[in-house]
This record gives C-alpha cells, sequence and structure tokens, in this order.
C-alpha cells in the first residue's frame, strides 16, 4: 500500500513535470516536445502500475477506495510543491536582478 | 429596458424548468424505465422499478445542466415535455404490454 | 442570457454554490464531523472510561444477563470497540403480550454498570447534517436538494475552472485573492470523486422519500413491500413453546465464529433471540471492516447448544447498488488511515465551499460603487455561517461539561445551546461592522476551542489522567483536535489582523 503511494506521487510528479511551465522551473531549462511526451507517458504508466498493484487482490473495491484517496492528497501535495518551488524561483530572480541593477 | 426584462423573464423559465421540469422528467423516467428495464434487460420487477428509480436521479442531473444549455428557454420546456410524455407512453404502453 | 455553454455554466456554478452555499457548508462541517462519531460520543461521555476491554467479557456479560434477565425475549450485547468503549447490555422481558426494554450499561473492564450523561454524543452532528434540527418539518427534502444542488455546482465548476485544467498543478502564491481562487480551484479537482460519490449517495439513502412514485405505483405498500422484495434477512424465528436453557459458554460460538471471520475483533453485536427456547438463536454481527457495503453480515447458530443456523442469501443487484454508496457514504469500512483521509477530503470540501463563498463576494465589493442589499447578506451569512458554525460546534462542547448532570431533558439543552449561539452569532454578525465582527468571532472562536481541554481537566482532571494512565488515544486525539482547530484560528485571526489593517 505504501509502495502504490509512493509510486503514485512519483507518477504525478513526473505528469506534472511534462508540462513546460513547471519543467522550467525545476530544472531551468525548457522541455522538448519530445521529452515531455515521454515525461507524460512514463507517468500514466505508473499511475496504472500504481492502481493495479493497490487494486490485486479481492479487496478491490475496498482498495480502489484507497486509492482514489491518496490521488487527492497527492494531487494537492505536487500542486503545493511545485508552487512552492516556483515562488522560490521568482525570488531568487527578483533578487538576481535587483542585484544586477545595482 | 425591454431586453432586460425579456431576459429575467427567460431567466425565470429557465430556473422553473430546471427546479419543476427536471424532477418531472426524473419523475417520468423512474416510470418509462420500468418496462424498458423487464422487457429489454429481463430484470424481475422489483429490480426493475428499484433501479428505475435509482436512475431517475441521473435523468434529472442531466436535465438541469440541459436546462440551461437550450438556446431558448421555450425550447427547454418543449424538449422537457416531449422528454416526459415519451417516458409516460411507455409507462402506459408497458403496462398493457 | 448568451446560449454560450462556458458562461452559462458559470453561471449555474456561481449561483448554485451561492444560494445553498451556507447549507451545504453547515452539511460537510457536520457530515465529516459524523467520520468521528463513536470517538465525539466517547469525550462526550467520559463516564465510560478509559480502561479497556476485556476479552473475555462475552462470558461475563452472559452470565450477567442470565442472572437478571431470566425468562427474557431477548438478550443483546453491544461490544466495546477500538473506537468507542461503550459496552451495553439490553434485554427484553415478556409483559402482557409486548416486551419491555431494559438496558445497562457497563465498564468494560470491571463490569460494573455505570451512570452515564444523557448527551447525544456524535449522533447530533450525524442527525443534524441531513434531518438540520428539522426532522419533521421537512428538513430531509432540503438537504436532498442541497445535495442535488452540490452536483450541480460540481459538474459545472469543472467547465467554470478549466483553465486549472490546462496548466495543471499550479498554485499562484503571489497575490492573496489569486491563491483563494486556485485553492479553490485545486481543492475542488481532489475532491470530485468525494464529493460526487457524497452527494448521490445521500440521494439514494432517502430515495423513498425524494422519488416515492414509481414504487407507490407499483407495489400497495410502497418502498417497504418494494424493499421485502429485494432485501435477504434471516428465515423469522418461529418459539416452538418449549423451554430450554440458552448457551452460556460462548466459546463455542466463538471459535466458529473465527473460523469464518479471521480478522481480529470481527464481533460488533451478539443477540441472543428467544433464549429460553428450544428455537432460539444466536445472531452475531460483524464490523463493517473489508466491505463497502451497508448490510452488516451475520452468522446465526442455535441458542441451545450452538450448532450454526441458516445464514443470510446474498443480496439482489440493484438492492446491493444501493447498499454499497450508502456504505461508501457512511464510511464504516474505513481503517484509522482511510478515516483520516476521507476526513481529510471532508475538510477539504467544507474549505472549498467556504472560499467559493468568500471568493464571490470579494470578486464583487471592489468592483461596485454601491452596494446593494445582495452583497450585506451575502457578507453577514459568510460570518455567521461559517465562523459561527465552529463557535455554535465549540458551544456544543462547551454544553456538554457545564450544563447540570441532573437536569431534566440535558441531551435537547446542549442541543439548544447550539442552536442558540448559532442563532446569536447571526444577529451579532448583522449588528457589527463586517471585519470587527470577523476578527472578534474568530478570537473568540480561537479561545474557546483552546480553553476547552482546560475547562475539562478543572471539571474533573480524573478523566484525562485515566486517558493518560491507560492510553486512551480517542479521548487524547480529541483533545489535541481542539487545540489544533484553536491554533489554526488563531493563525488566521493574526493573519487577518496583518493583512486588513
Amino acid at each position: 500500500m505504501i509502495l502504490s503511494y509512493l509510486l503514485q506521487l512519483f507518477a504525478l510528479w513526473l505528469l506534472s513535470m511534462a508540462m513546460n511551465k513547471h519543467f522550467r522551473h525545476s530544472f531551468k531549462r525548457t522541455l522538448s516536445i519530445r521529452h515531455a511526451q515521454m515525461l507524460s507517458k512514463f507517468g500514466w504508466l505508473l499511475l496504472a502500475a500504481s492502481f493495479a498493484c493497490l487494486v490485486n487482490n479481492e479487496l478491490a473495491p475496498l482498495m480502489s477506495v484507497y486509492w482514489l484517496s491518496f490521488l487527492a492528497l497527492n494531487i494537492l501535495l505536487v500542486a503545493l510543491f511545485n508552487s512552492w518551488q516556483s515562488r522560490h524561483k521568482i525570488k531568487r530572480l527578483a533578487a538576481n536582478s535587483q542585484g544586477a541593477v545595482v | 429596458m425591454r431586453s432586460f426584462t425579456h431576459q429575467q423573464l427567460s431567466l425565470t423559465a429557465r430556473c422553473l424548468a430546471a427546479i419543476v421540469g427536471a424532477y418531472c422528467f426524473a419523475l417520468a423516467s423512474s416510470f418509462g424505465m420500468v418496462p424498458i428495464l423487464i422487457n429489454m434487460f429481463d430484470s424481475l420487477k422489483a429490480d426493475a422499478v428499484y433501479f428505475a428509480t435509482l436512475y431517475s436521479y441521473i435523468f434529472g442531473f442531466i436535465a438541469i445542466i440541459y436546462v440551461f444549455c437550450r438556446r431558448k428557454a421555450w425550447l427547454a420546456w418543449r424538449d422537457i415535455i416531449i422528454g416526459c410524455t415519451s417516458f409516460m407512453t411507455i409507462h402506459f404502453v408497458g403496462a398493457i404490454g | 442570457m448568451k446560449p454560450d455553454f462556458r458562461k452559462t455554466m458559470i453561471w449555474l456554478h456561481t449561483y448554485s454554490g451561492l444560494l445553498l452555499g451556507w447549507l451545504l457548508f453547515a452539511i460537510f462541517v457536520t457530515g465529516t464531523l459524523s467520520y468521528f462519531n463513536p470517538e465525539i460520543s466517547q469525550w462526550m461521555k467520559p463516564e465510560l472510561g478509559s480502561q479497556r476491554a476485556d476479552s473475555n467479557n462475552i462470558n461475563q456479560s452472559l452470565a450477567r444477563l442470565n442472572n437478571d434477565a431470566q425468562g427474557a425475549t431477548y438478550w443483546r450485547i453491544n461490544l466495546a470497540t477500538a473506537r468507542n468503549n461503550h459496552l451495553r447490555l439490553s434485554w427484553g422481558m415478556p409483559e402482557n403480550g409486548k416486551s419491555s426494554r431494559h438496558s445497562v450499561t457497563l465498564n468494560s473492564k470491571t463490569l460494573q454498570p455505570l451512570e452515564i450523561r444523557d448527551s447525544q454524543g456524535g449522533n447530533f452532528f450525524r442527525s443534524f447534517h441531513y434531518t438540520l434540527q428539522l426532522r419533521n418539518y421537512g428538513g430531509r427534502y432540503l438537504a436532498g436538494i442541497a445535495a442535488m444542488m452540490m452536483l450541480v455546482a460540481i459538474f459545472s465548476g469543472i467547465f467554470t475552472h478549466r483553465r486549472f485544467f490546462r496548466d495543471f498543478f499550479t498554485v499562484r502564491l503571489n497575490n492573496v485573492f489569486k491563491t483563494l481562487t486556485d485553492l479553490h480551484a485545486v481543492i475542488g479537482i481532489i475532491t470530485i470523486p468525494f464529493c460526487f460519490v457524497l452527494s448521490l449517495s445521500a440521494l439514494f439513502i432517502y430515495i423513498s422519500m425524494y422519488m416515492p412514485w414509481s414504487m407507490d405505483h407499483h407495489y400497495e405498500k410502497g418502498s417497504r413491500e418494494l424493499n421485502a422484495l429485494v432485501s435477504t434477512s434471516l428465515p423469522k424465528l418461529v418459539p416452538a413453546g418449549i423451554a430450554a436453557k440458552p448457551l452460556t459458554d460462548f466459546d463455542i460460538v466463538l471459535s466458529k465464529v473465527k473460523q469464518q471471520w479471521p480478522e481480529p475483533n470481527a464481533i460488533k453485536r451478539i443477540s441472543y433471540q428467544q433464549p429460553f427456547d428450544i428455537n432460539g438463536r444466536i445472531v452475531v454481527s460483524r464490523h463493517k471492516q473489508l466491505s463497502l457495503s451497508n448490510k452488516s453480515e451475520v452468522l446465526a447458530f442455535s441458542s441451545v447448544d450452538g450448532r450454526p443456523l441458516a445464514g443470510v442469501e446474498p443480496e439482489r443487484n440493484a438492492r446491493m447498488l444501493r447498499r454499497i454508496f450508502y456504505g461508501l457514504h457512511e464510511a464504516l469500512f474505513a481503517s484509522i488511515g482511510l478515516r483520516y483521509l476521507l476526513f481529510f477530503m471532508g475538510t477539504a470540501s467544507c474549505l472549498l465551499i467556504a472560499s467559493g463563498l468568500i471568493m464571490w463576494l470579494n470578486k464583487r465589493l471592489p468592483k461596485v460603487k454601491q452596494r446593494h442589499l445582495g452583497h450585506f447578506l451575502v457578507e453577514r451569512l459568510n460570518i455567521a455561517g461559517i465562523v459561527g458554525l465552529m463557535l455554535a460546534i465549540v458551544s456544543y462542547f462547551y454544553a456538554n461539561r457545564l450544563l447540570d448532570l441532573q437536569l431534566a431533558q440535558r441531551a435537547e439543552m446542549e442541543v439548544s445551546v447550539f442552536l442558540l449561539t448559532w442563532g446569536a452569532v447571526l444577529v451579532y454578525a448583522f449588528v457589527r461592522p463586517a471585519r470587527r465582527a470577523w476578527l472578534e468571532l474568530l478570537l473568540l472562536t480561537a479561545i474557546a476551542y483552546l480553553a476547552l481541554p482546560l475547562v475539562d481537566v478543572v471539571i474533573n482532571a480524573q478523566w484525562l489522567l485515566d486517558a493518560l494512565q491507560y492510553n486512551n488515544w480517542i479521548y487524547l486525539g480529541f483533545d489535541l483536535a481542539l487545540l489544533i482547530t484553536g491554533g489554526l484560528a488563531l493563525l488566521f485571526y493574526f493573519w487577518l489582523v496583518r493583512r486588513t489593517q
């Protein structure tokens, strides 16, 4: 269950990285279309894997409730993490440009 | 000024359609779905009535959204009435057959 | 109105949300609290004590019943659980053709009878969230309308906040208002499945009230007859009229139950039907830990020798569908971790509704020169609906501790305190300037939540000491939750003071 949770978190992070804006903020370079496609494909694959490894027993209905709850928490976490990161980036940029002016 | 009142009238008609019309549509579907479920899906009567009533919410929900998307308020009302009548027709035909 | 689909959806989202927003907020807050219904009840009835249940208290309970309730028509033992230390025995004595009910609550460790204060506990929140305390005046219809509105608001919200789907995972933190909008959207997205299931299942639960026409048409006795047709239950018990002694050594049955239900603490309730008849039956009910359905799983045994009897057939699909939605709504299956997750999603939904209401106002106020009645009403109802409810909830807990224990109709008084506080806040919100009312009420709420554990200790320190000694995390957790809520309210207060200076 913990494995599935972490897989899902990582998958969502990959999916968010497949978007140019977030990728730029995290890695300071633009994202080529090929890479973006790869990232998103891999992300969806991992998402499916996390669902599969949770549901793969006789308690499938119960486990899908778990999976959806995890999904809610993880999307929020990834969204907050990315926003926090991009805010730092903006602040740093602002500080740099001020330094340049002085 | 005239267009403003016309707009208000249209809005009121839509809201009424969403509340009264959608409920009537859901109600009609809870009747009309019974013969459909019995004849097409081989349900028992008890199951059919139960499912038809459960599904009626979905029809009601679709009706609410639909009412607000139709170009003219009276068209929305017309479609609701057509829907209700056809479900009730199915119900009566099913009851005879 | 323009026929453009997205504009229509935005309009629908705005006004379906606004119209019943406060009602939905109240329903979601009390409903979310109901996830911890047994825990809240445990805190509100501190006489139940912190000493944990013993595993062999079934036999002791049976001995007690055998002693006190000879010739009874039924015995019932509601076992204490990990969530609520409430061990209750009840029995019925035949009295001129009918059976009179008796019950006693025992300390689950020492099995001594307990005197429990008269309080509805967490059940009040549970019933409030669908009856709105208006059970006989159409409260449940109102809640049903609210649920339908919620469905409409969710659906139209998807189109309203389309931007958020396009650049997924972005919350703009540089501007307060944008942050609020984005948080509203992100919370909206993560709670789509949650809110959808909750609203739909709420409608399903009271289907025979909201949509009874078809059932009434097809069956003479309406939903009752239909339910009987699609449900399955144990065969009707016919007493043979031959006296017999009931089984008082439960271990014989227990070993058979263990084979079928291997999980620990599987048994929720044990009832003996006609224990002094040769046809008597023991019905053992299982905790709903592993199935989504709200159908309680039972095993039946003979009450004379404990041999297994015929069980319950599986139910028809139509009934199962509603049962599963019912079960999903109640979430009795949730283990502790999932329960917290669901609680988190419930809280998120409350934030979603509250932020939506606040956004409606903040979007319009700076733009209009002349405020009209609508703005004024929304502003004041926001205060009363959001902070007022938080204050009313804590006042209910205060009433539980401070009202005299001997008071007649004490449980009703507690509820009255809840409603009166809420009403008082409503009046207060209308007479004070909006900003001052927000700040003062927030401060009061924060202090009330933070002080409650202290008041509790002052009233009777023994409860807390016992909880510490016996590791009663339910009691401690409740105190902790109060402190956290109070702390958050206080933080919000200081943030608001700084912001609006």
